[in-house]
């Protein structure tokens, strides 16, 4: 069974692209961070709502 | 250790006056923190002379104890100058709020923040959270704290809504931070058929209003797919590291989930072990997941791990394929917006192109799904 309606055209996009981007050196870690305590994109549902409070408190 | 915001949870009190249908907190009583030690630790770490502190009123419920919340708060905040350098967060299911609290809330807006629990539609909330939703004021806490998210948890009863109740609160004002559940069996094809579904319907509305913030659910860093499985993985959550956790009696936690009002039965010889682990810099990367594409940026909580398997690293197994399907939609996503736009931003930060479809491409194949046993009479393409 296929799941998404992932189309042909896309696909093709996607090939084409590749050929046609260089990829550049990634960064990991705070850049990258929704959350200030996680470093990461934490989407664990703990329950504490530490990504909510991202970035928004100020600091 | 970079300069990330430390957080310290203080469990206020066990007791909760709803019973939601995922709760993972098991063994709730009616123990309370005393003051006494809400303020010991919050002086300890106030004195620490860290700049960025998050003071985060857990539960149970914690405006059960708003007493608490508010005389602490107000002589910190007497004490120290919050500005800068400490905030108070409450979680919430905001069913307790009276207008003389929201009048004090709003007040202290700024330094006081509050995190809601709110599961979608009001019918979704109502069947995840004992039928609550009549005793929630949403506009309250949007028009308070319009930048704070909203936390969305999705169950199996919800789970056939997961669009309709996201929508539902993006119209409403909010952010919408959902997960799915953890400890609840995902594993049947019933539930991988509805979640894709949900999630094209999901992508469909945000390709429409492109001004909304997507929400965390397709919100997977497609930049850090891959398939080389040589790259080390970074650590997922900071708990233990940027977070520390008291229950009611003071003890340190590296997070709330690894607490007695988790727990049935006893804790494993290794535990204190565990939480020394925890405190260091190992990225805990369960074995089982050293090949998988989405390792980097695989949700995983080293909390519910312990709880479900006796081991912080090792993954719950039950929300694997799930993860796995909404790393797929993630990059179709991905794709689609690349496609239509000419750029990609993921939780406001623009993504490099060529590293974007690098990782798209790593999951867009048959085979992602393949390798799993359970995922293998399903495809992404023809």
């Amino acid at each position: 069974m296929k799941l998404f309606n992932l189309k042909d055209d896309e696909l093709l996009f996607l090939k084409q692209e590749l050929a046609s981007n260089t990829t550049m050196p990634r960064e990991f870690g705070k850049s990258n961070a929704s959350c200030q305590h996680c470093e990461s994109v934490c989407q664990s549902g703990c329950g504490a709502n530490c990504t909510d409070a991202a970035s928004s408190h100020g600091h | 250790m970079s300069n990330l915001r430390k957080t310290i949870m203080l469990t206020l009190t066990e007791a909760c006056n709803l019973n939601c249908v995922y709760c993972y907190e098991h063994n709730k009583t009616s123990k309370e923190m005393s003051k006494d030690i809400a303020f010991k630790i919050i002086e300890e770490a106030l004195q620490k002379g860290d700049t960025a502190v998050e003071i985060n009123f857990h539960g149970g419920e914690p405006f059960l104890k708003f007493d608490l919340m508010r005389e602490t708060a107000e002589y910190f905040w007497g004490k120290y100058n919050p500005e800068n350098r400490y905030v108070f967060f409450a979680s919430t299911n905001g069913t307790l709020l009276t207008e003389e609290i929201k009048k004090w809330l709003s007040d202290h807006k700024k330094h006081f923040w509050c995190g809601l629990s709110f599961d979608g539609t009001e019918a979704m909330q109502n069947k995840n959270r004992s039928n609550s939703a009549d005793n929630i004021d949403l506009n309250f806490f949007v028009k308070t704290w319009p930048k704070q998210g909203i936390k969305m948890t999705v169950s199996r009863i919800t789970l056939p809504d997961i669009a309709e109740g996201t929508i539902f609160l993006h119209k409403k004002g909010f952010q919408v931070n959902n997960n799915l559940a953890y400890g609840l069996d995902w594993n049947d094809d019933a539930c991988i058929k509805i979640i894709s579904e949900q999630l094209e319907k999901l992508m469909d509305f945000y390709l429409d209003n492109p001004d909304i913030t997507p929400a965390s659910i397709l919100s997977l860093n497609v930049e850090w797919f891959t398939r080389d499985d040589k790259e080390k993985p970074h650590r997922f959550c900071g708990a233990g590291r940027y977070m520390r956790c008291f229950d009611t009696a003071g003890k340190e936690y590296p997070c709330h989930f690894f607490m007695d009002i988790n727990w049935s039965g006893k804790k494993s010889e290794s535990f204190d072990a565990d939480m020394e682990i925890l405190k260091g810099e190992d990225c805990l990367l369960d074995p089982f997941c050293k090949n998988c594409e989405i390792k980097l940026v695989c949700p995983t909580c080293y909390g519910y791990n312990f709880v479900a398997t006796g081991d912080p690293a090792k993954r719950d197994r039950n929300l694997c394929i799930l993860t796995k399907i909404q790393a797929a939609a993630c990059a179709i996503f991905a794709l689609r917006r690349i496609k239509r736009d000419g750029k990609l931003t993921i939780n406001g930060k623009d993504i490099p192109i060529g590293n974007a479809l690098q990782g798209i491409n790593s999951v867009l194949n048959n085979e992602f799904f393949s390798n799993d046993e359970r995922l293998k009479n399903f495809k992404l393409m023809n």
